[in-house]
């Protein structure tokens, strides 16, 4: 048995974990799924698992397989991406035998497709790609990212083209990765990271946030063989294996020597070709480290930095610790370093810095809202309470005038407290998932059209529209909603004016935008951002009857919807107009009607 | 439950209903009542008589310069009349350390006559220390 000369460990966690079944995915092509690289992976999965699937991902890239060929037939490349499976099994059969000490069973691409359980998946999958806009877009994404690769590869191929065969790619990954779900292994062991898309899928389709279908990431490193300890070569093979770069250069900052891990990060092949040069990274930070270097010098102390560094186009941060080289005469030569790479952890870092920023954020808002939330409802309430406990104690004290302007007050203060508790209600709701809407295609005119009905008898409103039908997949309870709020604002701030709601369709990206138009006040520029804030009111609140969170509901709703909603005002006039994305529309004369 | 001397309360809220509310409780302990629907009326109405007015009770949020405003007017013109807070905010902690020397006490919304009542009597104690 040939020895191998790698050795494989997970990125994040000990070598010593164990686990029970695994699922080890091999993508053809790959040169980490080949020869010692693969024989470490597999002396790894011996020392962790007890049983292992070995899943030949082979027929899946008949997709990038088309579109290398700049072909949107994915199927014609079926033959060849199986053919390519079966060279991989035949050279690798054998290595599985040898190799893996553990019950094993090598499983391919094509036992997944076929089944019945991938077409009901698939259909699912594909469901949600055509409903869920956030999965959907992620598709997009990702598709887009692995495009981009093949094409820095040198491939040539048309967008389209690219685009639908990696979304297929995408949505049957996803399917057959909903069959890995129900096989319920323990881990499955990748090199590398997987995109957000699967973990999105299987908590869309299984309904958990998924701690199971993390893969585990493993490294493979060459393994330390060595004739003679104390050899020249021995130095350079140890420094090879010494995590990070190891590197010691002249005072002028010429290398004189480096690890193969710093040359291989500053792209060169080996650290031979390194010598004699100085290390080139980008301006600002190159001097940032010679700043470094020369302070490190000047005090002949061994110092401690933390460096930036563009290493083949990545923003990288080392942890780097230097050490001055003195001769005899105590006068630095030159310096020694270990650079540590730490871009992981400052990621780490930095993300963990924005979330406590935001999360601090939410605690003010969630603050505030409380706030206001408190105050708007004790008041009605202390107001009842107050008055009705007076009137009960001393029923026979007051007059008949009394007695119907404190019911007067007592009725307004019970209607505000049922209004608030309803439109709480409401915007809780509107800020539920969009799985809780009910989305028809609707033709959105209609709904206008019922919805303006329901204010003739107050108001006179004018609906302008050229179009005859606009189809629209929304909500059609929640998009009345919606224009119901906006008509009941333009009724309380419009100055009693007529109300005018206006369509404006825009065929090249498919949206609609309804434009509820009234004569008023309006509000200022910096309140205008404020105004889908719960509980925002504006200073213009003479008139005010609303309980601040009509425009709350409206904003929750739209963005439910995959919508957006704003306010704008020109010229003594107030438009609150929101967009919503249409399927078809057929236009009419120009119509004007009441 | 009434307060012994009759005293001359100038009720600040900008909400009308809490106006009507408290006029009906402070006119059933037998004070006479002065309204004002903003921080802005009330100080108008201090400036004109700051001898007339015994108890202020005071709304914190409100529009325009709150009630905030008002203390800060007050302190400023070092116009000792006794304030009784009532808000229907809960987190009075921040306005506490600023304002707590300047104050009787804070009545949190819903507040009932006879804690009302109390607080009024707490002023008129305070009063009556301060001016002997």
């Amino acid at each position: 048995m040939q020895k191998c000369s790698y050795v494989a460990k997970f990125c994040k966690i000990p070598k010593t974990a164990q686990f029970g079944s695994c699922f080890l995915a091999i993508s053809v092509g790959q040169p980490s799924h080949e020869g010692q690289k693969f024989i470490a992976a597999l002396e790894l999965v011996n020392e962790c698992l007890k049983t292992c699937i070995v899943g030949v991902c082979d027929t899946l890239q008949r997709h990038t397989m088309a579109t290398i060929a700049n072909s949107s037939d994915s199927e014609i490349m079926h033959k060849p991406s199986k053919e390519a499976g079966n060279q991989w099994i035949e050279r690798n059969e054998s290595v599985c035998e040898q190799y893996l000490k553990i019950p094993y069973k090598i499983k391919r691409w094509d036992d997944w497709i076929g089944t019945k359980k991938y077409s009901c998946y698939r259909k699912e999958v594909d469901e949600l790609y055509s409903k869920d806009k956030a999965f959907s877009k992620i598709i997009r994404d990702t598709g887009r990212t692995f495009n981009k690769k093949l094409k820095t590869k040198g491939y040539v191929f048309d967008e389209k083209i690219g685009e639908q065969n990696s979304t297929q790619y995408l949505l049957e990954e996803c399917a057959v990765i909903c069959s890995f779900y129900d096989e319920r292994y323990d881990v499955e062991i990748y090199p590398f990271s997987r995109n957000q898309l699967v973990e999105y899928t299987l908590s869309r389709l299984k309904g958990e946030p998924l701690e199971f279908y993390k893969p585990l990431q493993f490294r493979c490193t060459k393994k330390l063989i060595v004739d003679d300890p104390s050899s020249k070569v021995a130095l350079e093979k140890i420094i090879d294996v010494l995590p990070g770069h190891v590197y010691w250069l002249d005072i002028d900052g010429k290398v004189l020597g480096c690890n193969r891990e710093m040359a291989k990060n500053l792209g060169f092949k080996n650290s031979n070709s390194l010598i004699g040069t100085h290390i080139k990274i980008p301006n600002l930070i190159q001097e940032k480290i010679k700043e470094n270097d020369t302070k490190m010098i000047q005090s002949k102390q061994p110092c401690v930095f933390e460096e930036e560094a563009i290493l083949q186009g990545r923003r990288k941060w080392f942890l780097s610790y230097k050490t001055p080289v003195v001769d005899k005469r105590d006068k630095v030569q030159g310096l020694v370093g270990v650079s540590l790479d730490i871009t992981d952890k400052k990621d780490l870092e930095k993300k963990l810095l924005k979330q406590t920023k935001s999360l601090q954020k939410a605690l003010v808002v969630r603050d505030n809202f409380l706030n206001t939330l408190s105050h708007e409802l004790r008041t009605p309430i202390h107001v009842i309470s107050s008055i009705a406990e007076e009137i009960h104690k001393n029923i026979y004290h007051f007059s008949r005038e009394e007695f119907k302007d404190f019911f007067d007050v007592l009725v307004a203060n019970n209607r505000r407290l049922t209004k608030l508790v309803h439109n709480l209600l409401e915007v809780a709701k509107s800020g539920q998932h969009s799985s809780s809407y009910v989305f028809e295609k609707k033709n959105i005119i209609d709904i206008i059209r019922s919805t303006i009905k329901e204010f003739s008898t107050l108001i006179n409103i004018l609906f302008e529209t050229k179009f005859y039908s606009i189809i629209t997949e929304v909500d059609e309870i929640k998009i009345a909603q919606i224009l119901r709020n906006l008509l009941d604002n333009a009724v309380r701030y419009g100055e009693k004016s007529p109300i005018i709601v206006k369509l404006e369709v825009f065929k090249n990206n498919k949206n609609v935008i309804v434009n509820v138009q009234n004569k008023g006040e309006g509000i200022c520029q910096i309140e205008r951002t404020k105004i889908f804030e719960p509980f925002f009111q504006g200073s213009n609140k003479i008139i005010n009857e609303g309980t601040g969170l009509g425009l709350t509901i409206c904003h929750g709703i739209l963005k439910a919807h995959g919508g957006s909603i704003w306010m704008e005002q020109n010229e003594g006039y107030t438009s609150v107009k929101f967009k919503v994305s249409y399927a078809e529309c057929s236009e009419e004369k120009d119509l004007i009607c009441g | 439950m009434q307060s012994v001397a009759k005293k001359k309360i100038l009720f600040v809220d900008d909400n009308q209903s809490v106006l009507v509310a408290g006029k009906l409780l402070i006119k059933s302990l037998g004070h006479e009542i002065i309204l004002a629907d903003s921080g802005e009326k009330a100080i108008e109405i201090i400036r004109e008589c700051p001898y007339k007015i015994e108890i202020i009770f005071l709304d914190l949020t409100m529009p325009g310069i709150g009630g905030v405003g008002v203390l800060k007017f007050m302190r400023k013109r070092r116009i000792k009349i006794p304030i009784i807070v009532q808000t229907g905010v809960t987190c009075l902690k921040e306005f506490k350390k600023t304002y707590g020397m300047d104050i009787v006490g804070c009545l949190e919304k819903p507040y009932t006559k006879e804690d009302m009542a109390k607080l009024i009597d707490c002023a008129i104690i305070r009063e009556t220390a301060s001016s002997s």
